[in-house]
Parts: C-alpha cells; structure tokens; sequence
C-alpha cells in the first residue's frame, strides 16, 4: 500500500468513527424524544 | 419528515461526499509540478473546507448569540453554544492540518506567520467562550455573558481572514491563489461534504440540549 492510499484508508476510518459517533447521539436524542412524548 | 431522518440523510450525503472528494483529492488528481508540493498539496483539501466550515459555525454562533442579548429566549443560547462546538471541532482540525503544512512548505511546524498567531488568538477566544460557560452555573447569566463574549470573539474572524493580505504573511491569500477546474470541482465538494456534516450535527445537538432541558422541566 503506498502512502497516499494509506492516508485515504485513514481519511476512511476517521469519516465512519465520526459518523458512528453521530448515530449514537441520534440513538440517544430519539431515546429522550420518545421518553417525553412517554411523560 | 421526522427530523431524525432528516438529519440521518444530511450526515449520510456528507459522508458519500468527504469519502469521495478524499479519493479524487488524494488518489485521482495528479501531483504537483512544483518539486516542494508534489503530493503534499493535497492538504488544502482537507484544511480549507475546515476553516471555511468553522467560520460558517462562528457567523452562526454570534447571529445567535446577538438574537439571544435582544429576545432573550434561551434557544438561541443552544444554537450558539452548539455552533461554537463544532466551529471549534473544526478550527482545531485546520490548525493542526495548517501546521503540518507549515512543516512541509516553510520547514517548522509554527512559524508565527500573521495567519498563524491570528487563528491561535481566535482559538483561545473560544476556548474562553467554553470556560467561561463552564464556570457559571446560572443558566441566566452564562447565556447572557456568553453571548457577550461571543461577540466580541467573533472580531478575531475577519482579523484571521485579513491577516494574509499583511506583506511578511508567509500564508497565501485569496487573491494569490488560481487553481484548476478539476482542483476547485474536489475543494468544492469537500467544502459541500464539511459544510453538511456540520449542518447534521448541529441540528442533532441543538435537539438533543432542547430534549435534555425539557427532561429537567419535567423532572
């Protein structure tokens, strides 16, 4: 693998934790959301 | 449509875009003719879209807070805090891949250069904006004086901006730089690609601080 394809896996990898990183708050936020429609 | 989905598609859309602008930008477009940048330019792809994009999130943040001072309603404080985050998220991303730039191009990685000391001096600004909201615990008054400070910190945007017009800047200005169609057709999309990844975590954060705060009101 030469530089520049390791630097896009990287570019890859740090795209997808922060995407995960997202959907976990949105898991979290329609957790709440509902919680209070709930109460 | 529920505001889930709609943050979910802007997200997913962001990161189609940032995956396939990163591979045009590193693996597509052709390296350099100029023997010190060869591959290394392809930083800009990555360091523009996160300055730009942590600007849009500042002009936010003092939109808001200036919004907050005059109505006094408590969700433009949650927009201001939320957009100075990610501003931050991203203006912390462009300085670190601005000073592995200064390392390839100017041959240190802090080089005091006008744009260099002015985006540190923004950052601290609003690192003050986040300590100063940590260490009031009146919802009231850390609103209020935020907002305040906000306004203020914004100052350092335009001065940040400006600063490579100065002739010793060693960072080119807008005016310094022409670049290709192909070149602008990937910074465009990668700008897009930050620009939408922001807008989907912002609306998730504004949400998730009503949600919370609602949560306490019932509780």
């Amino acid at each position: 693998m030469d530089e520049l394809t390791a630097v896009f896996a990287a570019v890859v990898v740090i795209t997808l934790i922060i995407a995960a990183l997202f959907f976990t708050t949105l898991r979290k936020a329609m957790r709440i959301e509902s919680e209070l429609q709930l109460k | 449509m529920r505001w889930s989905t709609s943050v979910s598609a802007i997200m997913l859309i962001a990161i189609a875009m940032i995956i396939a602008g990163a591979y045009n930008a590193l693996i597509k477009l052709p390296e350099s003719p100029e023997p010190i940048l060869k591959n290394n330019y392809r930083i800009v792809f990555f360091h523009v879209p996160s300055a730009a994009t942590s600007f849009l999130a500042f002009t936010v943040t003092l939109i808001s807070s200036i919004l907050y001072l005059r109505k006094r309603e408590y969700r433009w404080d949650v927009i201001s805090s939320s957009s100075a985050q990610a501003g931050f998220f991203f203006i912390t991303a462009a300085l670190i891949s601005g000073s592995i730039w200064a390392r390839i191009a100017w041959g240190s990685y802090w080089n005091w250069d006008p744009r260099e000391t002015t985006v540190l001096i923004l950052w601290f600004a609003y690192a003050a904006y986040f300590a100063l909201r940590a260490s009031i615990e009146n919802p009231e008054e850390k609103a209020k004086s935020s907002s305040i400070l906000a306004i203020f910190a914004y100052a350092t945007i335009p001065l940040s901006y400006l600063s490579t017009f100065v002739y010793f800047s060693l960072h080119p200005s807008t005016r310094d730089i022409s670049i290709g169609l192909n070149t602008g057709a990937v910074l465009g999309m990668m700008i897009t690609g930050f620009i939408l990844m922001y807008i989907s975590y912002f609306i998730l954060d504004v949400k998730l601080s009503n949600f919370e705060l609602k949560v306490r009101e019932v509780d």
